[in-house]
């Protein structure tokens, strides 16, 4: 089997040639376009750094300025399609390729592959009636729309061209019976379709078509090969491996991508980056050690790179985000994903039975009341943060939800809960309110406004009643659920207390998502 | 009115206080289009310049631009060794031209135009997502095709196991040997109106040596790379650049990489340069934050903690949170 590779290049021309020698080792021979806009003569740098044996498959083909997007990109190509022509014998198979373009297999898996799958064409043709191919923009206007100018340079007349043509209804059509299809630029073509294609493209009519068309590189060749080829022969996937991101700019692939490259089941990969060396060298290794490597089939396999980008998107979840907050006032709590409990009180309960008995269970640690006063009150010194000495507040108090995060993050193998007793005077009563990670306990007073031999009403229990279903009704408006627990006499009931602690081991074994990087 | 003014100003102060500086040492012909350069301005800061050299050598930086205010410790005998660096030096006073910012700003105007800048003193180590195997070459390159033209980092003070006259560095050792400790947690992040920038301050200075009154912690957030164009400027050292938009940790809709800054202040060098600077009185607020410094010093504070970790990789920063990949993949 006798090959031509045709590779686009513009840029970096050490890779172009790496890959030049890399491809060079059989009797296939080599067409280089290099861009009319680069300074650098490729051809005399190839002169000296090539082998004389490497020379012979070599070819360079008349250049052209080309410009991302427009016709010069298909010009290049049929210019080096020429070239292919002229060469000496024929070729079985023609294959696209640009300059940052490497091997992810060597050269004789490749022809081994071919060879199974005799006759068919290589090249995405996607009918932009059935599946939306085009990742994000114009997708029909490309075609059904004159363009004379430069998305990249002359965006205000682009939009203002597009945006006039449609205004007044101006519609174009494809010449001749050709159907539109689209599809990546990068392809692998048997000998006798490239002669159909270049025959048709000499065509006035063709050519003028596409010559005002949007990326016509992705439109070209996929439509011609359609109307030349035979639906069956077809194999709408191309032999080089690609993705594009979501605003549709390819994949960049870096020297850690050596496991991810070597999952795919194809024989290029586009594009490296221009300093990759280690990942070229480890894949002429790869390459070395297994001289026949082929493929079954064609496949990408995205499952490591799906799953990134989902998470990636807002943030790893239960993270924190340097410089990015939504919401100020909640601190590291915004993003903090592990639950814990808040036991609002009013003052004169006693709590410390309760304290001492929810601590005396396994998993489950309740501080004092973390948030006021000048000292900060872990209880025991061995549960202290040692971030937050006990004795300076001030580190607590400049971002009190930031220091409950740390907390929690400090001890992760514990449900964790502290308690606050009303009014706490700080942001944080009303915050673990708002919290959905916070389950929050009332201990309410006994309704004990008017007692027979004291006061004629017990103004202090009517005011604490009153902050307390303050925050009451202020969970309901949140629909926040909550338990609720009345003293008698400012104890809390031993059922109360079982009651609570059942609650709270349910928590603590409820199932709490893994997050992993 | 205000725009024209935030951008007359810095540029005028920058030309004048840019007639202080007179060049030492001119490499600059051999700058090269494209090439990423480094800013910095120090005094007397050799022992430290052969590792700072080859780290950001290593890491891509192509040229290095340094303003000399004044060393006395044979700095010029050591940079003239390299052909990538250039030298401006001045005996003006740090403090009058707003800690340096202005002889950076004459500088990246003069040289920095469409390069990717980075500014940074001696002793801070940038670390960015994937930097053990991807260039800042790359990461520029890719800021450059999401058309962000600033990279947003936070500062991490590292310290070593005792006291900071323990942490002994020699010439070409890398500090993370003598310093491998950071706080993980303990970070605090406002969003601020002026500038819009993210104003971080916590970290071990925090935690020691502002434990009670922590808002006077000095601020961590830095924006040190950035492709620089004539009219931009930084407005307070590293933390503030103008416009407002190069403060912005990430992209509109999702996030973008973000970066640490190993800081590598608490070393036993440390003393000495505190003692010169409560004399010199030629930083921030009369060198207020120095005193407390000297302070700590000289009370022999150990600066680990039960909570400090130990350095491994920019991963670690990722799990911890201090950084963030994007979706840089």
């Amino acid at each position: 089997m006798r090959l031509a590779f045709v590779i686009l290049a513009h840029n970096d021309p050490d890779n172009v040639l790496r890959l030049v020698k890399k491809l060079s080792t059989q009797d296939d021979q080599i067409v280089i376009h290099w861009d009319k806009n680069s300074r650098l003569d490729l051809q005399a740098l190839a002169q000296t750094t090539l082998t004389h044996e490497q020379k012979a498959h070599v070819h360079f083909c008349r250049r052209v300025a080309v410009a991302w997007g427009r016709w010069s990109v298909v010009e290049a190509t049929l210019a080096a399609l020429k070239k292919v022509q002229s060469l000496d014998g024929a070729f079985d198979y023609v294959v696209l390729l640009s300059g940052s373009d490497y091997l992810l297999r060597p050269v004789t898996g490749l022809k081994a592959f071919l060879s199974r799958h005799p006759g068919k064409e290589f090249i995405e043709c996607v009918d932009p009636e059935q599946t939306p191919w085009v990742v994000k923009g114009l997708v029909k206007e490309r075609f059904l729309h004159h363009h004379w100018f430069s998305w990249r340079n002359q965006r205000l007349l682009f939009d203002w061209s597009l945006a006039t043509q449609k205004k007044l209804g101006l519609k174009r059509k494809l010449p001749g019976n050709l159907k539109p299809y689209f599809g990546s630029q990068w392809w692998a073509l048997t000998g006798a379709t490239v002669q159909k294609v270049l025959m048709l493209s000499q065509k006035g009519t063709i050519r003028r078509f596409f010559q005002s068309t949007w990326v016509p590189d992705e439109m070209f060749f996929q439509t011609l090969v359609a109307a030349v080829a035979p639906q069956e022969s077809i194999h709408t996937v191309n032999l080089t491996f690609y993705h594009f991101d979501h605003t549709g700019k390819p994949l960049l692939f870096y020297n850690d991508h050596f496991n991810f490259l070597q999952q795919q089941n194809f024989f290029f990969v586009r594009k490296l980056s221009c300093q990759a060396h280690l990942l070229r060298d480890k894949l002429d290794h790869f390459m070395a050690d297994n001289p026949t490597a082929s493929v079954a089939y064609l496949a990408k396999n995205m499952d490591e790179y799906n799953p990134f980008i989902a998470v990636q998107w807002r943030g790893i979840p239960n993270r924190r985000v340097m410089g990015r907050q939504t919401d100020a006032w909640y601190g590291d709590l915004e993003w903090n994903k592990t639950p814990y409990f808040v036991i609002l009180a009013y003052p004169q309960a006693q709590l410390q039975p309760l304290i001492d008995e929810l601590n005396t269970l396994p998993g489950i640690h309740c501080f004092g009341d973390l948030f006021i006063g000048d000292r900060i009150e872990y209880g025991s010194q061995e549960w202290a943060h040692p971030l937050y000495p006990a004795d300076k507040p001030a580190l607590r108090d400049m971002k009190r939800p930031n220091f409950l995060v740390d907390l929690i993050k400090a001890h992760p193998e514990h449900l964790l809960g502290c308690v606050m007793r009303l009014p706490v005077g700080n942001e944080m009563e009303r915050i673990v309110l708002y919290d959905p990670q916070a389950s929050i306990v009332f201990i309410l007073p006994e309704d004990a406004y008017l007692p027979e031999d004291q006061h004629p009403l017990n103004w202090q229990c009517a005011f604490q009643n009153m902050i307390m279903h303050d925050h009451i009704n202020e969970a309901r408006q949140a629909n926040k659920p909550f338990l609720a627990i009345n003293t008698r006499g400012h104890v809390i009931a031993h059922e109360s207390i079982v009651r609570l602690k059942h609650t709270l081991l349910a928590l603590r074994d409820s199932p709490v998502t893994p997050t992993t990087f | 009115m205000k725009t024209i003014g935030r951008v007359a100003v810095p540029i005028m102060q920058a030309h004048r206080h840019g007639k202080t500086l007179t060049p030492a040492l001119d490499n600059t012909d051999a700058i090269k289009p494209g090439a990423i350069l480094a800013f910095s301005v120090l005094r007397n800061e050799t022992i430290r310049l052969p590792y700072f050299l080859d780290y950001y050598r290593k890491l891509g930086v192509n040229h290095f631009i340094f303003v000399d205010n004044d060393s006395n410790d044979g700095f010029m005998d050591e940079v003239s060794k390299h052909q990538d660096c250039s030298v401006w030096h001045t005996q003006a006073s740090y403090k009058a031209a707003k800690y340096g910012v202005h002889w950076l700003n004459y500088l990246l105007k003069k040289y920095g135009r469409g390069h990717w800048c980075l500014t940074v003193d001696p002793d801070e180590f940038l670390v960015f997502p994937y930097c053990d195997s991807r260039t800042l070459l790359e990461l520029t390159a890719y800021l450059d095709q999401e058309q962000k033209e600033s990279f947003f980092s936070i500062m991490l003070d590292m310290y070593g196991a005792g006291t900071v006259d323990d942490a002994v560095y020699q010439k070409d050792q890398d500090p993370l040997a003598v310093c491998p400790w950071f706080d993980a947690t303990g970070y605090y992040q406002d969003k601020r109106p002026n500038f819009n920038e993210w104003w971080v301050r916590g970290g071990v200075r925090r935690r020691v040596f502002f434990a009670d009154q922590p808002w006077h912690a000095p601020a961590l957030n830095k924006t040190v790379l950035v492709k620089w164009h004539w009219y931009y400027a930084y407005v307070a050292s590293t933390h503030i650049v103008w416009p407002n938009r190069l403060n912005r940790p990430h992209f509109q809709d999702t996030l973008a990489p973000t970066g640490c800054l190993l800081h590598f202040k608490y070393l036993s060098l440390f003393r000495d340069k505190a003692n010169e600077e409560m004399e010199r009185k030629e930083h921030y607020a009369d060198s207020r934050e120095y005193q407390r410094y000297l302070e700590g010093i000289n009370n022999k504070t150990v600066l680990w903690n039960k909570a400090s970790v130990r350095f491994q990789s920019w991963r670690q920063c990722v799990d911890l949170g201090l950084m963030t990949v994007g979706r840089w993949f």
